[in-house]
């Protein structure tokens, strides 16, 4: 097992930053969703304050 | 186009010579960061020559990238800029006669003082020689790749920094000819490869980066 | 230079972001698909189906995380060039892509290229210490070429981020990213010169030196799969962006359909 630490370090971080990357992005865009849905609804309190989660 | 140049030469010639203040600064910088090594590092001769091309050329760069805001800041701060871009002249031929000139008034005194900083290191002759002609000959390719960083970093907020971190990695390969070229003279062989990479990049930086530099001024000026 | 008929352009404009926001949202689902099973089955194969080195254990699969990232990170450079090229030289003119687009999908792929090329550095270090002792070494062309890269798209990012105008910012990270193009051929060279100068002769720690067919293959199977992450992740970096940028402009009503709650 000794060396094959490597080989597993390697492969999770690539793996959770590539998962973390993709989940930022899916999040970004269904509150950018929500948001374009409210204004397309005429919501009153969508008047534009209010801002996508980053 | 060439009187253009030339006028454009003379000028910012002229205003170098009323602001000496600068230049002189900048070349003080230049002898104080080389000194910096070895104090840094130790006073052993070994460690001294090993440290010496990369240190002298590395102060070199810093210093250049501090010589870079007075390429254009000026101009654009009082629309000397604007009306060089409004011109009948193009403006990659005033962007030419500033890096010329630049290089006249920065780079090459750099190169001149350079011995002085390398006897710090206790280089001898020859390698103090090919340091001098290595600057020579690399500090034009500075000095372009320099406005282009310098043209995209116009204007902006903190720019400074972002102008150094956005010209640092195109320098990298001055900085690895040049400095190797100091070293193959080091070790008694022919810095020949060296330089001639030096001056292709220079010839190649002088050639090119007035135009790219002219379209990102026009962008950020925009 | 005014244009003419504002009306009629910024129509046709709607149209365009429309189209490509369409195009988004049918291929990002198929792009995560075909990325999900080439991953599975190139994972499948680089940890499980390809033979262990007698010598080496099974660090040496690293090979199949770190040339993918180094390929990618190069490849997103690529394109990301391409699209920034595309988007100056059709600013003035009708094109089929248009100039904003081209810019919007240039920085949606800056990100993920820097992202690869640190997975590039850190696959290599992870492959480094266990073959050669240490995390970083000097010697490897690529590696530091690497290291370069990244820096150069830290500036591309920075820059970007600098500018406010969305307009000056897209230009001006244009050029930047033309000329780091041009460099990065110039900075590769200089350093491998640099790594003969310095030992006599060049070797890279990356580049196994002959490779087994099944290897290349899964190999390639591999380099497909981060190919396909890529697309699917830059389409929905694309599609973000292009709402926050156009968010007031007529055409996401058509594209997104209110609903309740």
């Amino acid at each position: 097992m000794g060396q094959d630490i490597y080989l597993l370090g390697a492969f999770f971080v690539m793996a959770v930053l590539m998962a973390l990357e993709s989940f930022l992005l899916i999040r970004k865009r269904r509150s950018l969703l929500v948001l374009f849905r409210k204004r397309a609804r005429g919501d009153a309190l969508s008047s534009g304050h209010e801002t996508p989660v980053e | 186009m060439l009187r253009f140049i030339c006028f454009v030469v003379r000028r910012e010639f002229l205003l170098a010579l009323r602001r000496q203040a600068d230049i002189f600064s900048l070349l003080f910088f230049f002898i104080v960061v080389t000194s910096l090594f070895p104090l840094g590092a130790g006073p052993q001769p070994e460690t001294l020559r090993k440290l010496a091309p990369g240190a002298l050329w590395t102060s070199a760069m810093l210093a250049a990238l501090l010589s870079l805001p007075r390429l254009f800041d000026d101009d654009y701060r009082d629309g000397a800029l604007e009306q060089y871009a409004l011109g009948t002249q193009r403006l990659a031929c005033a962007v030419f006669g500033k890096i010329a000139a630049h290089w006249l008034v920065f780079g090459l005194p750099l190169a001149l003082i350079a011995p002085l900083a390398g006897l710090q290191f206790g280089l001898p002759e020859h390698p103090l020689w090919v340091l001098t002609v290595s600057l020579a000959a690399g500090t034009p390719a500075l000095s372009g790749i320099g406005a282009i960083c310098a043209a995209l970093t116009l204007g902006l907020r903190g720019g400074r920094v972002l102008l150094s971190l956005l010209a640092l990695p195109l320098y990298i390969p001055v900085l690895v000819f040049g400095a190797g070229a100091v070293e193959t003279a080091l070790a008694g062989a022919s810095a020949e490869a060296g330089l001639s990479f030096l001056a292709a990049l220079s010839l190649a930086g002088v050639f090119f980066a007035p135009p790219a530099a002219a379209a990102a001024l026009r962008v950020m000026m925009e | 230079m005014e244009t003419p008929l504002p009306e009629k352009l910024s129509a046709s404009m709607d149209e365009k972001s429309l189209a490509a926001w369409r195009f988004a949202e049918k291929a990002v689902p198929r792009f995560w698909q075909a990325a999900a099973f080439s991953g599975v089955g190139g994972l499948y194969a680089a940890f499980f189906a390809v033979l262990p080195d007698a010598r080496h254990g099974n660090v040496f699969r690293i090979i199949f995380l770190h040339v993918p990232a180094s390929w990618m990170s190069l490849f997103i450079y690529l394109c990301m060039a391409f699209w920034a090229g595309w988007g100056l030289f059709s600013a003035k003119r009708e094109c089929f892509a248009d100039s904003r687009l081209s810019h919007v999908m240039s920085s949606a792929l800056a990100p993920t290229g820097a992202l690869f090329t640190f997975l590039s550095l850190w696959t290599g270090a992870l492959w480094g210490k266990p073959s050669w002792g240490t995390w970083w070494v000097w010697w490897d062309a690529r590696l530091v070429s690497e290291l370069i890269l990244l820096f150069m798209y830290a500036g591309i990012i920075s820059l970007r981020s600098a500018v406010d105008d969305p307009r000056r910012a897209d230009k001006a990270v244009a050029l930047l990213t033309l000329v780091g193009l041009v460099n990065i051929p110039v900075i590769y060279f200089s350093v491998r010169w640099w790594t003969t100068l310095h030992q006599g002769y060049s070797i890279t720690l990356t580049r196994p030196p002959a490779m087994a067919p099944a290897a290349f293959w899964t190999l390639l199977l591999c380099v497909f799969a981060c190919a396909m992450y890529t697309a699917a992740v830059s389409l929905t970096r694309f599609g973000n962006l292009l709402l926050e940028r156009e968010g007031m402009a007529g055409w996401p009503r058509g594209a997104i359909p209110a609903e309740n709650g």
